[in-house]
């Protein structure tokens, strides 16, 4: 129970080890209070799609599954952009684009195809709680680095400015891939992506399903 | 003979129904809270550029649309244009206030994609400050500004001129409304 959540904070991380929703973990780690909303709203999303299709995974047929999952994401995620319209406009209004966006975010029907049509509602729920927090924590790692370097300041709060000149290129895309590249090194580090799973006939570096393939090796439901 | 309910179709379609439902039930939860945010931030962001109390959104003959505003008993205080100029990285939405006596009141950015640390200081008041109380045509320039100038942002002249240029059409656009 407690791994099918925890997968998502580092050995399965979904942005620095499954290496998916790249382009708003980018965009929007500028600044930390937006990639904390991003976080939030996206985890969000991420929970509610995978409970609705793990409940429905024994009725949406095979042959439709990739347009069912879509219109249940695209579902939430315009319910989720009316709540936050609606009760945190300026939210909103930081995260832009990227709110809707969340829509093709490769994250969340990466779960639903990979985890929440295989699996029970509670594993799913689960699975979607552990990948949220997983990009929520690295979306706060990357922001709170390119921030204080980039702005000098930490969820707006004035820090370093004082003393040292902000170094621009870290709040622009460069700078961003370049904090992204160093994390993605250090998360495989952490999460020991060169290795392979003991037992398992498939050698496959940085296997993502891991987690899942122990389990099910030792006869039990991957849930 | 595979009964017709269990068709692809008819269960995409059941799902498509429900989320739709979903869609509605949250909109009508939302949709008058989402207007009434929209309307206070317009105010909110007019009364910035010129002080009136209440604004009343026009369109002008050519199909521009403007905002009077009045002083809450309904003397005219000066009008408020939204301009959209291209600027460096993208368009740039641009807020003017005029006052009755045809001079700037204030201006402010809505939206722009300009460099961080360079064209985002046309978001800055130290840049925008520099119109209030500006008339006529005016010019961005790089030395100390005299009359009809406005001090340029260091490194950004595409982006100080954008914004001079919208303020030059909202100028014009009062002479028109305002006759």
């Amino acid at each position: 129970m407690w791994k099918t959540f925890s997968k998502g904070i580092i050995r399965e991380n979904p942005v620095l080890v499954l290496i998916l929703g790249t382009c708003p973990s980018l965009a929007v780690s500028s600044s930390v209070q937006s990639a904390l909303g991003m976080g939030i709203a996206a985890t969000a999303v991420l929970i509610c799609s995978n409970v609705f299709i793990s409940a429905l995974r024994n009725i949406i047929p095979d042959k439709v599954r990739i347009p069912a999952f879509i219109i249940v994401i695209a579902g939430f995620v315009t319910m989720t952009q009316m709540i936050v319209k609606s009760y945190a406009p300026e939210i909103d209004e930081q995260l832009g684009i990227f709110l809707p966006l969340i829509v093709v975010n490769c994250i969340i029907l990466a779960r639903a195809e990979m985890f929440a049509s295989k699996n029970r509602v509670l594993a799913s729920a689960l699975d979607g709680a552990g990948m949220g927090a997983g990009f929520t924590a690295t979306l706060l790692v990357m922001s709170s680095i390119r921030e204080l370097l980039g702005s000098g300041t930490w969820f707006g709060i004035s820090v370093t400015d004082r003393w040292a000149p902000p170094m621009l290129i870290f709040v622009m895309a460069p700078g961003g891939f370049f904090v992204f590249g160093l994390l993605v090194a250090l998360a495989a580090k952490l999460s020991k992506a060169g290795e392979v799973t003991p037992g398992c006939p498939m050698a496959c570096p940085g296997c993502e399903a891991a987690a899942d393939c122990e389990q099910s090796q030792k006869g039990g439901d991957p849930a | 003979m595979k009964p017709i309910l269990k068709s692809p179709a008819v269960i995409l379609t059941a799902i498509a129904l429900g989320v739709a439902l979903l869609l509605s039930l949250t909109n009508a939860i939302t949709a008058d809270s989402i207007e009434e945010n929209k309307r206070i931030k317009a105010d909110k962001l007019r009364a910035e550029v010129l002080p009136a109390a209440v604004f009343i959104v026009q369109t002008s003959p050519d199909g521009i649309e403007y905002a009077a505003g009045t002083d809450g008993q309904g003397n005219p205080a000066g009008y408020v244009f939204t301009i959209s100029v291209p600027g460096y990285g993208g368009p740039i939405e641009v807020m003017v206030g005029i006052g009755t006596r045809g001079l700037v009141t204030g201006v402010t950015v809505l939206e722009m994609t300009e460099t961080p640390g360079l064209g985002m200081k046309a978001g800055d008041r130290a840049f925008l400050d520099g119109f209030t109380g500006a008339s006529g045509s005016l010019s961005a320039v790089k030395h100390k500004p005299g009359e009809r100038e406005i001090e340029a942002i260091t490194g950004a002249t595409v982006t100080s001129n954008a914004v001079t240029d919208a303020v030059n059409q909202a100028i014009e656009l009062y002479k028109e409304v305002a006759r």
